[in-house]
């Protein structure tokens, strides 16, 4: 055991000083794509229309380079709901719909010493019925529908429900997005989105600055 | 049924081809029991282990969405209360039915790439592999090493995962955390280096669409693969890990890929006989271990680590200069391939058949197909404590076991 806190001692702290101060790292395709001002691209999502990219159908494949770049910024989400009695305890429930399993990596990295999103005092729940907030990723895969109506049935309330990643949001370029079954308070862009996005998004969520 | 309904997709081998079907056809039965000995190849319909009866048995359900699960799969487990007499996996609950058939080549790459957000850069890898040898693109040897560096790395990615998540199981959190935040370190070395923490919209037709440097790469990746070394040798030192890894869903069939064969005593790598990439000019070691437990598993995928770090130095020293990818709109492509990459859960083939520039079949074989087979094979006898063990040690990934349209 003493060996394991030598170690630790000897990496010194690993975590990330966000939210108080801007990400260390950021993935940047999985941040906006903004026109450079010329060049006409063919977005293989149909993301792109007029020089505006609808984020919640960008897959964050950085086709689009040669006339847009990546603003680098990870608040990227939309929060139509609020819910300000999680500010210090918030339970969230992981919901994988049908995904490539990337965006589950991603909120599942929320736990590891980097982000450490228990130091923010949000935690995973084993059931939905133990969560305030359901983490919904993936296209609504048929064999998924029933369960997921389920799920956010167990919800106790007050509940939020987030679309994690565009196959949540737009069905992305695989099939239908999860708001035909249920309707999304927060939406959470990029494929999938990053760590610090998805962060942001449930301290946002829960009305911290 | 019409027997045309639900095609999946074809697969050749050797000098047979197989048509393979949507789950409930009756042909699955029939070509599985004829091909099921089959070293290199199985087939399954979408069912994995058996029904147990008997008086007490009872169907433990777990799945197809619990805390314990990273992925979307129903789990019936047939116990009398504490030993797995068997089970019966269900992993069609998430399945996406991708549709590849009647796609252009670029919106068939991008959803390759998102089969499995893990194995991605394998995947496009397979996917462009062809389209490269139907487009005569010739075979670039400094993308070709360019490609082994970013399934290298991702195959490190996953090994950490995987060795993190078996070591969570196993009660050990200081060890899983920090294996953990080094798979964090890993993939932002990616995210710098590439743009995108998975790899995607990386790999293109004939070369890469993004200008990447890869001068330094290695001693950044040796770090990460140097820091697991130590962390390996303090979570080996403790008897609760290896008691309890060490003699669970011990598996050892002929049809096992990737680390469950070689964990099992098979030496079996389709680097070496791989037609795409030129692993073969490189010095290659294969770990292999005998017990085809848990533990096994874990110790090959600890030295695949050092390894994956020893070949990506290898081949940066190679690379000179990676081309741009070439528009694949501009190229006309007709007619079929099939190739075949080790992918960090095993071998993985795939099958295209083009006409007119329009995917018309499209066929995957993923490792997590035998690996789930083996994992319901192998528990079977343990008890539900060992069920994490087994599970996390073979590194399946449920997304990947859809079908195609």
């Amino acid at each position: 055991m003493s060996s394991w806190m030598f170690r630790g001692l000897r990496k010194g702290r690993v975590t990330t000083a966000f939210p108080w101060k801007p990400p260390e790292s950021v993935p940047v395709w999985t941040t906006r794509p903004v026109w450079k001002g010329e060049g006409e691209v063919s977005c293989p999502a149909d993301a792109i229309k007029e020089h505006r990219v609808d984020i919640g159908r960008c897959i964050s494949c950085g086709y689009c380079s040669s006339a847009y770049e990546p603003n680098g910024s990870v608040d990227l989400s939309i929060v139509n709901g609020k819910e300000r009695i999680f500010a210090r305890s918030y339970h969230v429930y992981l919901f994988d719909a049908g995904t490539c399993g990337s965006c589950n990596l991603e909120i599942k990295s929320l736990t590891n010493p980097v982000y450490d999103m228990n130091r923010l005092g949000i935690f995973f729940a084993s059931t939905p019925k133990h969560a305030d907030a359901i983490l919904v990723s993936g296209i609504m895969a048929e064999g998924m529908r029933e369960p997921l109506k389920r799920a956010v049935e167990a919800l106790p309330e007050p509940r939020l429900v987030f679309a994690i990643g565009a196959c949540a949001i737009s069905g992305g370029i695989l099939g239908k997005a999860i708001t035909e079954v249920v309707d999304a308070d927060v939406i959470v862009p990029g494929c999938p989105p990053n760590p610090f996005t998805i962060l942001n998004a449930l301290l946002k969520s829960r009305g911290d600055s | 049924m019409n027997p045309g309904d639900q095609i999946t997709g074809r697969m050749r081998s050797g000098e047979k081809q197989f048509v393979l079907r949507g789950y409930g056809n009756p042909l699955w039965s029939e070509l599985r029991s004829g091909e099921e000995k089959r070293e290199d190849f199985m087939i399954c319909d979408g069912r994995y282990g058996e029904i147990s009866q008997g008086s007490d048995v009872f169907n433990l359900a777990y799945g197809p969405s619990t805390g314990g699960l990273e992925e979307s799969v129903r789990f019936n487990i047939y116990t009398y209360g504490e030993r797995i007499l068997s089970i019966v996996a269900e992993p069609h609950y998430k399945d996406r039915r991708i549709v590849m058939t009647g796609t252009d080549p670029v919106t068939a790459l991008l959803r390759i790439e998102r089969i499995n957000g893990s194995y991605s850069p394998f995947y496009s890898t397979l996917f462009l592999t062809a389209l490269e040898s139907l487009g005569d693109a010739g075979n670039d040897p400094d993308l070709g090493y360019a490609r082994i560096l970013m399934n290298e790395t991702a195959r490190m990615v996953d090994h950490l995962h995987v060795i993190g998540r078996l070591a969570e199981g196993a009660a050990q959190r200081v060890a899983s955390h920090q294996i953990f935040a080094l798979r964090e370190d890993l993939l932002r070395i990616v995210s710098a280096r590439f743009g995108h923490r998975y790899f995607f919209g990386v790999n293109g037709y004939a070369g890469l669409t993004r200008k990447v440097d890869f001068k330094g790469i290695s001693v950044e990746i040796e770090r990460v693969a140097s820091q697991f070394r130590e962390i390996w040798l303090k979570l080996e030192e403790s008897r609760i890990f290896v008691d309890r890894i060490q003699m669970t869903a011990t598996v050892r069939k002929p049809w096992l890929l990737g680390p469950a064969a070689r964990g099992a005593g098979y030496r079996t790598d389709s680097r070496i006989s791989s037609n795409g990439l030129p692993y073969g000019d490189l010095d290659m070691q294969i770990p292999i271990h005998e017990s085809g437990d848990s533990l096994s598993r874990a110790l090959v995928r600890k030295d695949e680590i050092a390894e994956s770090a020893s070949i990506i130095r290898a081949v940066e020293g190679l690379i000179r200069q990676v081309p741009d990818a070439r528009e694949i709109t501009e190229k006309s492509f007709e007619g079929e391939y099939t190739t075949r990459t080790e992918a960090p859960g095993g071998d993985a083939v795939m099958w295209i058949a083009v006409a007119k520039s329009r995917m018309e079949a499209f066929y995957l074989r993923p490792p997590s197909i035998q690996n789930l087979a083996a994992f319901c094979s192998g528990i079977s006898g343990n008890v539900l404590t060992d069920f994490t063990f087994g599970f996390e040690s073979l590194g399946i990934h449920v997304s990947e076991l859809g079908g195609y349209l």
